[in-house]
């Protein structure tokens, strides 16, 4: 099955991208000394004994840039075949690309300009 | 060798699973989770469908669907800050408002 | 071939269960990623690789996150499933048992073919083609829906927006 060998190299990259991580994880299990009590074992903060409540308010903005990615990682999956097929597609296709486009930056421009763009 | 009645199969069994877990879970993200899900068992049908009629149509709906969905977890996750926001709850059954 | 399948099936629907089954949110959105690398798994084995490619960036991936930033956003409570009253369990468990065994004994009764046709070559030049010439109307309003999506979800999600 042809088709599916070239899913080798996928699937090396997967092993080695799993191996590495996993292996210094174990590495330093293996060789860091251990001795755990109650105290060394609580969650450090600043010195101060840990609230019960750990569920903080975040700052809303987390979301904002999530949001502001996922829009334009949509826009990325309809470019890039649009790009894979560019040589036999001509003009039509660049100036319909180009009003998709068109469309979109005028969300950017409004996140710009509400000034979502900054941390603050 | 799979055929395409057992894609469909696991598109059903996803599909129940996902309305299951939307009717039954209290928390909205939980209830959104199960819609992902159930969009997820249609797209996967309409890329079977697509694969075993040779025609690519199929694949370039289930596209299509992805945006679709990532759009609508966006607005559906921002009203849901917003109600949380404004309720302090993201319980479906504390969001009664409206019901007299 | 068959192998691949028995292993995606376990990691897709048995990440669905895990969503529906999880008591803590976090959990749950793990699972969800584990259903959606499954789901994207098949589209690889189907010969939809742009498909495929696209289901973990955008599900596995972005979407993933956005549902772990709104976890971390609002407070987090434990949701289990088997806490609900029995009438909705009776109900909401018979409708989704009924609508299984409908789904899976038609599946059954028909004839579905066996063979998968060789996946054609330059998937996603095809899927590039296709997307200028008979679906370039819904590609521009996919660009208008993101637009009003992103603009709305950013009014609903600003701190001073809203009508509060």
């Amino acid at each position: 099955m042809p088709y599916f060998l070239g899913y080798t190299y996928v699937a090396v990259f997967l092993l080695f991208g799993i191996l590495i991580p996993v292996g210094a994880l174990l590495a330093n299990r293996l060789l860091a000394p251990r001795h755990p009590d109650p105290e060394k074992l609580q969650a450090y903060e600043c010195g101060l004994a840990t609230p019960s409540d750990n569920t903080l308010p975040y700052n809303v903005r987390y979301y904002i840039f999530a949001l502001l990615f996922v829009v334009f990682d949509v826009e990325t999956i309809f470019l890039y075949p649009w790009a894979v097929a560019f040589n036999r597609l001509g003009l039509f296709a660049f100036v319909e690309m180009i009003v998709f486009i068109g469309i979109l930056v005028v969300g950017l421009v409004y996140a710009w300009k509400k000034r979502l763009l900054e941390w603050l | 060798m799979p055929s395409l009645g057992d894609f469909l199969a696991v598109g059903a069994g996803l599909f129940v699973l996902g309305l299951f877990g939307a009717l039954m879970k209290r928390t909205a993200v939980a209830v959104l989770m199960g819609i992902e899900l159930m969009l997820n068992a249609a797209n996967l049908n309409l890329v079977a469908f697509a694969a075993f009629s040779g025609r690519i149509s199929g694949q370039i709906f289930a596209l299509f669907v992805i945006a679709l969905a990532a759009a609508e977890v966006a607005v559906g996750l921002a009203i849901l800050l917003s109600l949380f926001r404004s309720r302090a709850t993201v319980r479906m059954d504390d969001i009664d408002l409206l019901k007299g | 071939m068959p192998e691949a399948f028995g292993i995606l099936t376990l990691a897709t629907l048995g990440g669905a269960l895990g969503v529906v089954l999880a008591t803590d949110v976090v959990h749950s959105a793990y699972f969800l990623v584990l259903a959606f690398l499954g789901v994207a798994g098949y589209y690889f084995l189907l010969g939809g690789e742009f498909v495929g490619a696209v289901q973990i960036l955008i599900y596995a991936g972005a979407v993933a996150v956005l549902f772990l930033f709104a976890v971390m956003l609002t407070r987090r409570r434990a949701d289990p499933v088997w806490g609900r009253s029995p009438a909705r369990w009776l109900g909401v468990g018979g409708a989704a048992a009924l609508l299984a065994w409908l789904l899976l004994t038609h599946l059954e009764r028909h004839p579905w073919p066996t063979k998968l046709p060789p996946p054609a070559p330059h998937n996603t030049a095809l899927i590039g083609k296709a997307l200028f010439r008979p679906f370039v109307v819904p590609f521009e309003v996919v660009s208008v829906l993101l637009l009003a999506a992103l603009v709305g979800a950013l009014l609903l999600a600003r701190k001073e927006g809203g009508a509060s």
